[in-house]
């Protein structure tokens, strides 16, 4: 579990899309686990496991907050990244960029777009995770790659 | 004459990331050595997926060190019923749970495949520990022995002279307790960082002798006294925890180390 830990702590971030609520959710999260851990079966990936788990605790918790989703109505905030001085500073900047585009997604494309793209699952895995049709994973991926790619084109635009 | 098709941006999405099946696959590629429009929509598409990937990596860096459990934040302090919800409940019920099978199965039975739950779950509690969990936990020596004064008041046994086993650092003695039965853990770091656990609940009078198994990928030791049952856990070298489970060993049966 520790090795999975910062990974669904970022999940949790991915989420919620604000750090103090992923602190939170990825500690619930760690509990639950604990408190079904009869129920995981041994040589299946615990990650998954625990992403779905993350997954339905935090819809849970928005229902019971009766925040609506997927409106951009759950606040979010600037996810600022750790300021490396590193070479490569112009891919850092490009990269705060998109995070923070990526972050004011609504939330059902955020969470495709993350376990796709920054996890790497394939749209099985993802859509298993999140416990949607395969073809729903692939309509919010479709939704926000279209958006973020006009959001960036417009900055660009401006920028230039 | 060729047929032009018209795709979904699911299908052009599909395409994008290596998702598509190989008939989509190469009625795209064929398209769109002809069709400039297509070429334009995947343009549309494309969004900087390294550095989506680099930002969310350096997120990873930040992530805060596994929390501890609730129960955890008392070292020593017996029967924390908080404030916390289900979470504690829960995992309080799961405990117990697991100690009526181990009662059922024998606690220090041979170790079948699977576990017993109740090293399944102690062993689930134990994996939550890393180097960074104990790391700064650093007790006095006088904090150590009031700990341990703690718990053998709730345990009924006298463990203010358990010995150190080579290797082993003592960070923190604390007891859980499950209806009513106290479960002692003596948690300690290893030299190269490993956590390790010595458990100890109060359990049957039929002596067992020491057994190595496995739990969550962690080696385990256990042994029962009269009256006792002992699990060590902690790490993937049984060599030494053996060593080190036959020092408590011996200890817990009075035995001259």
């Amino acid at each position: 579990m520790p090795a999975v830990f910062p990974r669904l702590w970022r999940y949790s971030v991915a989420l919620t899309g604000r750090r103090d609520w992923a602190d939170d959710l990825a500690q619930t999260t760690c509990l639950r686990a604990l408190d079904k851990a009869d129920q995981f079966e041994a040589g299946t990936h615990l990650d998954r496991w625990m992403f779905r788990m993350a997954q339905r605790i935090w819809l849970n918790e928005l229902r019971s907050r009766k925040v609506r989703t997927g409106g951009g109505l759950v606040p979010v905030e600037e996810i600022e990244l750790p300021d490396k001085k590193t070479p490569g500073a112009e891919t850092n900047i490009l990269a705060r960029d998109v995070l923070n585009r990526v972050n004011e997604l609504p939330e059902a494309q955020r969470h495709s777009v993350f376990l796709v793209y920054v996890e790497g699952y394939s749209y099985k895995e993802a859509a298993e995770i999140m416990e949607i049709p395969i073809g729903t994973v692939m309509s919010r991926l479709a939704a926000a790659r279209k958006r973020l790619a006009a959001d960036m084109a417009d900055s660009q635009d401006h920028a230039g | 004459m060729t047929t032009e098709h018209r795709f979904s941006d699911e299908d052009l999405t599909a395409f994008l990331d290596g998702e598509a099946d190989d008939t989509l696959t190469a009625d795209i590629a064929d398209q769109l050595e002809r069709d400039p429009d297509l070429a334009d929509r995947l343009a549309a598409l494309d969004i900087p997926l390294v550095p989506l990937a680099e930002a969310y990596n350096a997120l990873l860096a930040e992530a805060p060190p596994m929390p501890e459990l609730p129960e955890m934040t008392r070292p020593a302090d017996p029967v924390r019923r908080t404030g916390w919800g289900w979470g504690v409940g829960g995992f309080a019920t799961g405990i117990a749970a697991g100690l009526a099978v181990a009662a059922f199965v024998g606690f220090g039975a041979p170790p079948p495949a699977p576990a017993p739950s109740w090293a399944a779950f102690v062993a689930s509690y134990q994996s939550l520990y890393t180097e960074a969990t104990l790391r700064d936990v650093d007790p006095t020596p006088a904090e150590t022995q009031a700990q341990l004064a703690a718990v053998s008041a709730s345990l009924g046994l006298d463990v203010t002279d358990l010995p150190n086993a080579d290797g082993l650092n003592f960070k923190r003695a604390q007891v859980l307790n499950f209806r009513g039965k106290p479960l002692v853990q003596i948690a300690y770091l290893r030299n190269d960082g490993t956590p390790v656990a010595l458990c100890i609940i109060p359990a049957g009078p039929d002596e067992k002798p020491l057994n190595m198994g496995q739990a969550q990928g962690m080696d385990v030791a256990r042994w029962n006294t009269p009256g006792y049952g002992f699990l060590l856990i902690g790490g993937a070298d049984p060599a030494p925890l053996a060593a080190e489970a036959d020092t408590f060993r011996k200890w817990s049966v009075g035995e001259t180390i």
